[in-house]
């Protein structure tokens, strides 16, 4: 018991001290401290890369043209990757047109680890991608996001960066995704994706994010849109943020005054996501042919001035062969195609013909 | 002797039938029964595409569920009597697996009807949203084609003798050891490769991959 006692004296003794408020950091000590953090930040890369020269030293490489464009690569895995290099090559020449000369000097690393997983390294660029079952596709793409990053570090303009999502347009490898763009142009709950759906370009130019706004909550959405916005938002918590969580339930229950006030803070995308957007920059390559994306690149204006620079073609014409391949994409995914009605009608008579060929000596 | 035959498998196969038949028409009506729901954004099209995904594993099993159950009761009995029947009419062998599958074909009708009807109803019964579509006649024919090939594939398996319904289990059997032998070894899907070639075009099962979608984009 009196042991308890001394530890409850010397507690109370001791737990003020302890509990004794902390001196405040002034500004200029908290700027140190980041200039500390990032210096050790520069430090730590530099130790990184010095790891990753030493690791590629240990290891047996072979290096490969893209054009100006350098690969540094295992030699034991340069099949595929020279395939996907001779890809990304042909469609860097059929979108680059004249300008390929930027790939000057750049140089590009793929390290193969596990198979079939790569990581593709340059200074400024470092991505573990996974090449599932269509390598060559797949690493051509990545090899594609990886030299247009690198072009993109000092070319891109940030206005087509944010439209895109964060990266400016590239071309890839791969088809353009119709059935998804058709998919979420019928299923988000946006007036102007169904209108666009049905037809209307303007609504789509609205829900592609073409038309310039700066306000895009009160220029792309309806009312009902901007609810759906804030419905599909975690309800911010009541506690830390009582005026915010007033705002979401109150847009909740109608008020669009109250929607707007919760989305003010939020940086709103346009109705289509980046996704289907991308559908539209592929397919303005694809109009476009050789040199689209240097077009895209160097004209000046709004996105979908580029975008129909990069095509060739008139926003009008553009948006309509967009929209109308889009809706093709749609076909009937349900119904089964006639080859596999033919195939599933063939497969029936050999196994029919495989009964009646049956004995009846057991 | 068609009508007798057809009498007889229908005896043998009254009761599941009638059930697979009441299943077939009720999938597609209980599929739709939130198609009108309405959100705080109207209609909600992508849950309703999410609805349609999950009741879409239901068409081909029961396709596939279906085709077994009319081979195994056209031969079952056959098989028991150690097929005494059969060897008693004055009728080449072929002929009477031909009366067998056509009479287990008629049969086969009645479930088709069902979905056919049951597709048609829920789509009129339905709310749907812009820009989706329903595909009852689509769905019907999809379900008749795959409830066929399970039949046919079921029925030549059936038709045969024991040592054949073994050679084909022992088969199986050595597939799946092997599977799990060389699946140790890094990079080797056998099973994987096996039901892709069977599953994609022009495979035999093609039929059943894909969506099975009452209403979609």
């Amino acid at each position: 018991m009196n042991t308890i006692r001394l530890g409850v004296v010397l507690g109370a003794l001791v737990l003020p001290g302890i509990a004794a408020p902390l001196n405040a950091q002034t500004v200029d000590e908290l700027r140190a401290r980041v200039a500390r953090t990032e210096m050790e930040l520069e430090v730590a890369r530099a130790a990184e890369q010095r790891a990753d020269r030493a690791l590629l030293s240990t290891i047996p490489l072979d290096t490969m043209g893209i054009g100006p464009l350098s690969l540094v690569v295992q030699n034991d895995e340069a099949g595929v990757t020279s395939q996907a290099a001779e890809r990304a090559w042909q469609l860097l020449q059929e979108h680059l047109g004249d300008d390929t000369d930027l790939l000057e000097g750049l140089e590009v690393r793929v390290r193969w680890s596990e198979r079939p997983a790569v990581e593709i390294i340059s200074d400024a660029w470092s991505r573990g991608v996974d090449l599932g079952e269509t390598p060559v596709e797949n690493l051509t793409n990545h090899l594609m996001d990886a030299v247009f990053y690198l072009i993109g570090e000092t070319h891109a303009g940030s206005v087509a960066e944010r439209w895109f999502g964060g990266s400016f347009p590239r071309p890839t490898a791969s088809e353009p995704r119709w059935l998804r763009a058709y998919t979420e142009m019928a299923t988000a709950p946006y007036r102007s994706t169904r209108e666009c759906l049905l037809g209307d370009q303007d609504e789509c130019r609205r829900a592609l994010g073409l038309i310039p706004s700066a306000n895009p909550a009160a220029d792309w959405y309806t009312d009902a849109g901007r609810r759906a916005l804030v419905q599909r938002r975690r309800r911010p918590s009541e506690r830390l943020y009582p005026r915010r969580a007033a705002q979401h339930d109150q847009c909740l229950e109608g008020n669009d005054a109250a929607c707007s006030a919760a989305l003010s803070d939020w940086n709103v995308g346009p109705p289509l996501g980046p996704m289907t957007r991308e559908t539209l920059v592929q397919h303005a390559f694809r109009t476009g042919g050789p040199a689209a994306y240097s077009r895209l690149r160097t004209t000046t204006g709004t996105i979908e001035e580029r975008l129909a620079a990069a095509a060739g073609v008139s926003g009008d014409v553009l948006i309509r062969s967009w929209q109308d391949t889009t809706l093709d994409a749609a076909g009937q995914p349900t119904a089964a195609n006639v080859p596999i009605v033919l195939t599933a009608l063939s497969w029936i008579g050999v196994f029919t013909l495989l009964a009646l060929r049956s004995t009846r000596w057991r | 002797m068609f009508k007798v035959i057809l009498e007889t498998q229908w005896k043998w196969v009254r009761l599941p039938l009638l059930v697979a038949t009441v299943a077939a028409f009720a999938i597609p009506v209980l599929s739709v029964q939130d198609a009108g729901r309405v959100g705080t954004r109207g209609l909600d099209p992508y849950l309703l595409l999410i609805d349609m995904t999950g009741w879409g594993v239901a068409y081909p099993l029961l396709a596939a569920g279906i085709g077994l159950l009319l081979a195994m009761t056209a031969w079952g009995p056959d098989h028991r009597q150690g097929h005494s029947y059969a060897l008693s009419l004055p009728i080449p062998r072929w002929r009477f697996a031909m009366l067998r599958l056509g009479a287990g074909s008629v049969l086969l009708a009645m479930p088709i009807i069902g979905i056919t009807a049951g597709s048609f109803a829920a789509t009129a019964a339905a709310a749907i949203p812009v820009g989706l579509t329903a595909y009852p006649a689509a769905l019907a024919i999809r379900f008749t084609l795959a409830a066929g090939l399970a039949y046919s594939v079921f029925f030549a398996i059936s038709a045969g003798s024991t040592r054949t319904a073994g050679y084909i289990l022992a088969g199986m059997s050595a597939l799946i050891v092997a599977h799990t032998v060389f699946g140790l070894l890094p990079g080797v899907d056998l099973m994987g490769a096996i039901l892709e070639r069977l599953y994609d075009w022009p495979g035999p099962l093609a039929i059943f991959g894909g969506r099975w979608m009452l209403i979609d984009v």
